[in-house]
């Protein structure tokens, strides 16, 4: 029973793992890949909806706005993770938790 | 369920139960001593970012300045240094509960989780902190110097190469036009105006592009006047103009009537050509008796539709006509101020209201996607009246933030939907396409630097710049955005030159 008892502080424990400096890094390079994909396929091309010219089909307008949204992902968030992950190390070093 | 921390018993869960941290048994704490720290740190950490905040917009300490040198070492104080319960009395069994029954025999104290929760957050925040602030930095763009007679901005090589194609092949500017008429015919009329200006700034920025540059100008006149007499004057028109009469007969068009003498005149200015002598005064001359016959002297646009923008620009091409052909029209410009300053001024903010009747009754407020041209075409009437204006649109629309700048289309006292000109309005920055391009002319043209400087690290921030074999386009603009950005490079020469000398 006791062993049976234990096995909830596994999620608890990838909990702590999810909250880590790696996680936060991990997340950043995961997140700056939709912005990569869409500039590698051309996508800025068809963010004219931005000063209200439409682009020709629906499909164009989509993947328009799904580079606009990869894109301040990644000049926004992906720079704020990567720090945060960094500060977080830090943190950690100079302060650890024990 | 959930237990109070202090006496045990069984908490009851009300509607907003959680604004409330006492217990309705015992009053005292409903949490353990450990949560009620966590909390109070958490408090501390966020009002010293209040405090940053208040440093920033009071004293103008920017965040980049107080949140590494103030929040980050009180805020790792507070967290591992500060214990802010510590007069508390201790409750043992908090512990005890947290490691053995909230956790149900987890390995891991529920403390390092909530410390690694706070750190984790406290990361973030000083991340944003850093980052916001100076994301514009990639993005700013190296001006030349104030003093520069030649001055021109970096994009305008890129910009003018990739206009001057669209004129020199057929096939790429039937796509451009085509996309800009399916949402507004006025941009495709408008692109090639801006574009000309642009062209004839060039020219008088550097002569030995003349060669290339006039052809390319007189083939857009000639298109344009062609268009204009084949198809009439709706061809250009939004689709509305056609729902009444104008009031001024024989109708016709101050949008295309301002912009074609302006385009006409500048061309002139640059280089004479006897051909367009006789067009541009006969033009000049309907402007001056349509305005002159009506109460507020400006004339429709649209039917029983008076633009300030086109108004302007026409006082700015009998201006440059009067330059070209030797006359004097200084005593209606007087006049015409006049009329303005008492029939179409906005109270609340004192900007030239956008739209309004033949009879002068206005039907806009001030816009920017309007304000911003007239004030630079005003230039050549009344150079203090449009300075004026400049300032008070700065106040009243333009918006600066972290070394960013955009321009909204309404003050806040006067609002309106949104419209084909200001273009899709951002939510909560009120940031407006249209008015934020036209801004770029009137900073450049003030000479505000700062401003203009904050507006191309806007502009490449969200623009999306494509270059191309020396070509530079903005994939979020069109033709017609791309030729404004163009003229605002570039404009100065043409101003400088009318200015010269002027006619008192």
């Amino acid at each position: 029973m006791r062993e049976a008892d234990k096995q909830p502080s596994r999620p608890r424990g990838l909990l702590l793992k999810l909250l880590s400096p790696r996680a936060m890094l991990i997340v950043a390079v995961l997140s700056a890949q939709p912005y990569l994909v869409g500039q590698l396929l051309g996508w800025r091309e068809y963010t004219s909806f931005i000063c209200g010219n439409l682009p020709a089909t629906d499909t164009q307008l989509a993947l328009g706005l799904i580079y606009v949204v990869s894109y301040l992902t990644f000049v926004l968030a992906v720079p704020i993770l990567a720090l945060a992950a960094a500060i977080l190390a830090l943190l950690q070093r100079v302060f650890p938790e024990s | 369920m959930k237990r109070c921390g202090s006496c045990g018993r069984e908490l009851k869960m009300r509607p907003f139960s959680a604004l409330s941290n006492t217990c309705e048994h015992c009053g005292q704490s409903r949490y353990s001593k450990a949560h009620d720290t966590r909390v109070a740190k958490a408090k501390l950490i966020l009002l010293g970012f209040g405090v940053c905040v208040i440093l920033d917009i009071l004293a103008g300490i920017p965040a980049i300045i107080s949140v590494p040198l103030l929040l980050v070492p009180f805020s790792a104080f507070v967290c591992f240094r500060y214990d802010p319960l510590k007069d508390a009395p201790d409750e043992e069994q908090d512990v005890k509960r947290e490691t053995d029954e909230s956790s149900a025999g987890c390995d891991v104290p529920r403390a390092s989780i909530g410390n690694r929760l706070m750190l984790l957050a406290l990361s973030l925040l000083v991340a944003a902190a850093i980052w916001i602030p100076a994301v514009h930095l990639p993005f700013k763009p190296q001006l030349p110097p104030p003093t520069s007679e030649a001055a021109v901005e970096p994009l305008a090589e890129g910009l003018a190469a990739a206009q001057v194609r669209l004129w020199v092949d057929p096939a790429l500017r039937k796509i451009e036009v085509d996309k800009m008429r399916s949402a507004n015919a006025e941009w495709d009329f408008m692109g090639r105006s801006f574009l000309v200006w642009a062209l004839a700034e060039r020219c008088l920025h550097q002569p030995e592009l003349k060669a290339e540059y006039l052809p390319v100008m007189d083939r857009i006149i000639d298109h344009t006047l062609q268009t204009e007499r084949d198809e009439g004057l709706y061809h250009f028109l939004m689709p509305y103009a056609r729902r009444g009469p104008f009031v001024q007969q024989p109708p016709r068009s101050q949008f295309l009537d301002g912009e074609i003498s302006l385009m006409l005149g500048v061309r002139c200015l640059i280089e004479d050509k006897p051909e367009y002598r006789p067009l541009l005064a006969g033009r000049v001359e309907t402007i001056l008796r349509r305005m002159k016959a009506s109460p507020v002297l400006c004339t429709e646009s649209y039917p029983d539709e008076c633009w300030m923008f086109c108004n302007t620009v026409a006082l700015a091409a009998v201006r440059v006509a009067d330059k070209v052909q030797g006359t004097d029209n200084s005593d209606f410009f007087r006049q015409w101020v006049k009329t303005a300053k008492e029939n179409l001024v906005h109270e609340g903010t004192g900007l030239l209201v956008s739209s309004f009747t033949y009879d002068g009754q206005p039907l806009d407020g001030p816009e920017g996607s309007s304000i911003w041209m007239s004030a630079h075409c005003l230039r050549l009437i009344d150079e203090e009246f449009a300075r004026d204006q400049y300032r008070r649109a700065r106040k009243e629309i333009g918006v600066s933030a972290c070394g960013m700048a955009y321009a909204r289309e309404w003050p806040e006292s006067w609002q309106s939907p949104m419209d084909v000109d200001s273009g899709p309005i951002i939510p909560i920055l009120d940031a407006s396409a249209g008015s934020s391009g036209l801004a770029f002319v009137a900073a450049r043209s003030f000479d505000d630097r700062e401003y203009f400087q904050a507006l191309q690290t806007s502009v490449d921030f969200a623009g999306f710049p494509i270059e191309e074999g020396g070509r530079l386009k903005y994939a979020a603009s069109n033709q017609v955005g791309d030729a404004v950005l163009l003229y605002s490079a570039v404009l100065g020469p043409v101003w400088e030159k009318v200015q010269e000398e002027a006619p008192r």
